[in-house]
């Protein structure tokens, strides 16, 4: 009892709350470490686990300003995965890195706009949109790449991949994302919103403002994102970014911001997240695990991870608090 | 005459975490009769009643029931031993009908090979709801399309169906119509005449005293005593309640004028619901009341003239300023601030602390260079409030469910206060809260006039409106049907009349 009672205080702390998904990546870490004798801890293994997180966590990093505010979006796959398909080709008929670069980035940006005005258009909530889109553009890849695959030379990306791109590209987009999330009215009027969509407006913020802007901000995730694929795989196909929509969903869940939004979103989740989902499937794969046994472990730390998310505390008043 | 005791608690105790919320309470539930539970925010009414009807497990004692050791492990335990509970919180589902949400859980009644016989289901809810007098409600209408008050009656009537020997209502009076408050008064004593047992559980001391056969006052946690209905007297029991003696006239006292200057005027409006060809204004440092039965459309009003109801005729302008208020966005960048009667629906993100509820006011003022808001000016914005207005917390990251109802209305009033918004529409401000925090609400609003700020004070309260307001404006039926001054002789039988 008396320990049941130190949990719950130590997860009604906000400081123990906000860095709790770094604290658990770090356990996780040692975990593998010392089951896989050191393996796991190699140099060569942890950088390989975040390149492969890398894509996931821009992508995801962008995506939290979306969720914070109680909404989601789950064509962040699909978004991406058009969006390389266009700058690969934009690359290919004139041979510009920069036009792929800016091709890209426009592009995010234009999709995410697109759904906002379409809501607003429609009157149909921005998730219905994005679950709309979802399909229609997965279809839409396999209708245009078909069981091609579009390939940007090698020796082309050959600079790029020495300079680690990808990477400086992510340290780049998580300081403009922390900033205008941490340091901006931007964050606290999202993480406001999701906290109570009613009292929001009454208080006088404009959903529809603060959401497009987080649609946009994510939109530059979705364009950094595909600029980072295709970096790393020099080539897109049907399967590019294929799962990319629900990795999103589980990295940001798993590292803590809840589905429903608000005072609890954190910023850092969409890299955590990936980092983790990475380090599980590598770790359990080092110790021998069927890939069937990963994904239901991947599962039940979702679930627990929503369930953590979602506690309240116990609502009646208590003597001191009067 | 030796009365039959249903239900003891011996020494209850209750901590949340390291605070106690009640200290070995001794109480008694006796069969047949109405009792009341009184006590500040906070002493222990709701989490006493919770016990009792299996919410929440004692940390300490015992409880007797039925002459059995009684510990519920949860409500359903409770409501299947005879216990209900109409909680404060709305405890009906929106997407559900009038019909299921009362037979809800007991749908098998209903079922027909495994098809829910419908139309057999709002046949006994609508009988349910003629036992009560509340024929008005359509057994087949979904809870979402409904107002409070009727989702009230709708509880009501859910925990009467389940025939209750103890029938518990908390802070459950406040929310409801009259008409909602005749239907559960009218309940409670057939309950009562039937051998059953009521625990009333409100703020409103004359209609505890009115309704009771017996008052049980708690602070802090602790008993303080029981009175049976001769020994009943409103100001013993108040100084009871918050341990010192309370002025008899907790109002203003004066009859200071206000300006003649225009700062809201409403302009023949109607609205799409409830408000027809309504004109009024709000001048600079007045206390305007706006009272009438709790249908006659003020509540609209208040959320119309803030520009979060469509207008169908008509227009709301910010005179000085020539604004035209059509969204509450405007409102607030011309400094009009509301307070709903919804508090924790609509004024309070209840998950977040109270720094994030107060400061997200601020965000604008809250910034050195923009567009970044500076944390320690945001802290200072908040820390202003938290200990200007009294806020009693742990500190102010602690979350605003946690907190009493009073306290939670003055986090709810903090964010204004912060921004330093002119005019205020206050849509029952003092709906749930007790008679201290009640005090310090009053003291805020005359200071405000005092400031040369304005206020529209919605009020069902006739004693708040009349010993508050510089003029009052009695609505019917979405109009105004009489305006009054402030005056020491107004009467509130004066104002019902026109309220009828």
């Amino acid at each position: 009892m008396k320990n049941k009672i130190k949990i719950s205080e130590l997860l009604d702390n906000r400081y123990f709350n906000y860095y709790l998904p770094i604290i658990l990546l770090f356990v996780l870490t040692l975990f593998f470490g010392v089951t896989t004798g050191g393996k796991f801890l190699q140099l060569q293994n942890l950088q390989m686990i975040l390149n492969q997180a890398l894509v996931v966590g821009i992508v995801a990093t962008g995506a939290v300003l979306i969720y914070s505010s109680g909404n989601m979006n789950i064509a962040m796959g699909g978004s991406t995965a058009i969006t390389c398909i266009i700058a690969v080709n934009v690359y290919l008929s004139t041979g510009s890195m920069l036009l792929m670069f800016l091709t890209s980035v426009v592009v995010g940006i234009a999709f995410m706009g697109m759904f906002c005005v379409l809501s607003e258009v429609f009157k149909l909530s921005i998730v219905v949109i994005t679950v709309l889109f979802m399909t229609m553009l997965i279809s839409l890849q396999e209708w245009i790449v078909g069981g091609k695959t579009l390939k940007v030379s090698y020796e082309s990306l050959k600079g790029l991949q020495q300079m680690n791109v990808p990477i400086l590209i992510f340290i780049i987009y998580f300081v403009i994302c922390f900033i205008l999330f941490e340091c901006t009215k931007l964050g606290r009027t999202l993480k406001f919103i999701g906290e109570n969509k009613d009292c929001a407006r009454q208080t006088g913020i404009k959903e529809s403002a603060a959401v497009t802007i987080a649609f946009l901000v994510s939109g530059l995730g979705v364009g950094l994102g595909a600029f980072s694929i295709i970096v790393r795989a020099s080539s897109v196909g049907g399967s590019t970014a294929g799962g990319l929509n629900m990795e999103v969903v589980l990295a940001i869940v798993l590292a803590g911001t809840p589905m429903t939004g608000g005072n609890k979103s954190k910023i850092f989740s969409g890299i955590v997240g990936a980092v983790m989902v990475t380090m599980l499937n590598n770790g359990l794969l080092q110790l021998g695990v069927s890939s069937i046994y990963i994904q239901a472990i991947r599962g039940v730390f979702f679930v627990i991870m929503v369930m953590m998310s979602g506690k309240r505390p116990e609502v009646l008043p208590v003597k001191d608090m009067v | 005459m030796e009365q039959e005791v249903l239900l003891t608690c011996k020494g209850i105790t209750k901590d949340f975490g390291a605070t106690r919320a009640l200290d070995s309470v001794d109480f008694s539930v006796v069969k047949g009769k109405v009792c009341g539970l009184v006590g500040e925010n906070g002493s222990g009414k709701s989490t006493l009643s919770s016990i009792i009807a299996g919410i929440y497990q004692p940390s300490g004692g015992e409880m007797e029931y039925m002459e059995k050791a009684w510990a519920p492990k949860n409500s359903l335990e409770a409501q299947d031993n005879g216990i209900g509970i109409i909680l404060q919180e709305a405890g009906t589902i929106p997407m559900l009908t009038v019909a299921q949400n009362i037979f809800i859980g007991k749908e098998k009644l209903f079922q027909k090979h495994l098809v829910i016989d419908k139309k057999a289901m709002n046949q006994a809810a609508d009988d349910v709801l003629q036992d009560i007098g509340a024929k008005h409600i359509q057994a087949g209408m979904m809870a979402r399309m409904m107002n409070m008050q009727d989702l009230k009656v709708v509880e009501i009537a859910k925990a009467y169906n389940c025939d209750p020997r103890i029938f518990i209502v908390d802070e459950t009076t406040n929310v409801l119509s009259h008409d909602g408050r005749e239907i559960l008064f009218r309940l409670i004593h057939k309950l009562a005449g039937m051998g059953k047992s009521v625990l009333i559980i409100s703020h409103d001391i004359e209609e505890l005293i009115e309704h009771c056969d017996m008052i049980t006052i708690l602070k802090d946690g602790k008993m303080v005593t029981t009175l049976e209905k001769p020994d009943f007297d409103a100001k013993k029991i108040k100084n009871l309640m918050v341990g010192r003696e309370i002025k008899g006239d907790y109002y203003r006292g004066d009859m200071d004028p206000y300006s003649d200057e225009v700062l809201l005027e409403a302009d023949n409006i109607t609205t799409l619901r409830e408000i027809t060809n309504l004109s009024m204004q709000l001048h600079k440092g007045e206390i305007l009341g706006i009272g009438g039965l709790s249908d006659c459309g003020m509540h609209t009003l208040g959320k119309t003239l803030y520009g979060e109801e469509r207008l169908a005729r008509g227009k709301v302008t910010l005179t000085q300023k020539n604004v035209v208020v059509t969204n509450a966005e405007l409102a607030v960048k011309n400094g009009m601030a509301y307070i709903s009667k919804d508090r924790d629906r609509e004024s309070l993100a209840l998950d977040a602390p109270i720094f994030q509820n107060i400061a997200v006011s601020g965000l604008e003022m809250n910034q050195h260079v923009k567009p970044f808001v500076s944390s320690k000016m945001e802290k200072q914005y908040v820390n202003e409030q938290v200990k200007g207005l009294d806020i009693r917390c742990r500190s102010e990251y602690q979350i605003v469910r946690t907190l009493s109802g009073g306290n939670k209305q003055k986090v709810a009033f903090g964010k204004w206060f912060a921004k330093g918004s002119d005019i205020f529409i206050m849509d029952c401000p003092t709906r749930g809260i007790d008679i201290g925090v009640k005090q310090e609400m009053y003291r805020l609003i005359y200071n405000m006039k005092k400031e040369g700020k304005s206020i529209i004070l919605i009020s069902e309260e006739l004693p708040e409106l009349i010993g508050m307001c510089d003029r009052i404006l009695i609505m019917k039926n979405g109009s105004i049907s009489r305006e009054f001054m402030r005056s020491g002789d107004l009467s509130e039988s004066e104002i019902i009349e026109y309220m009828i």
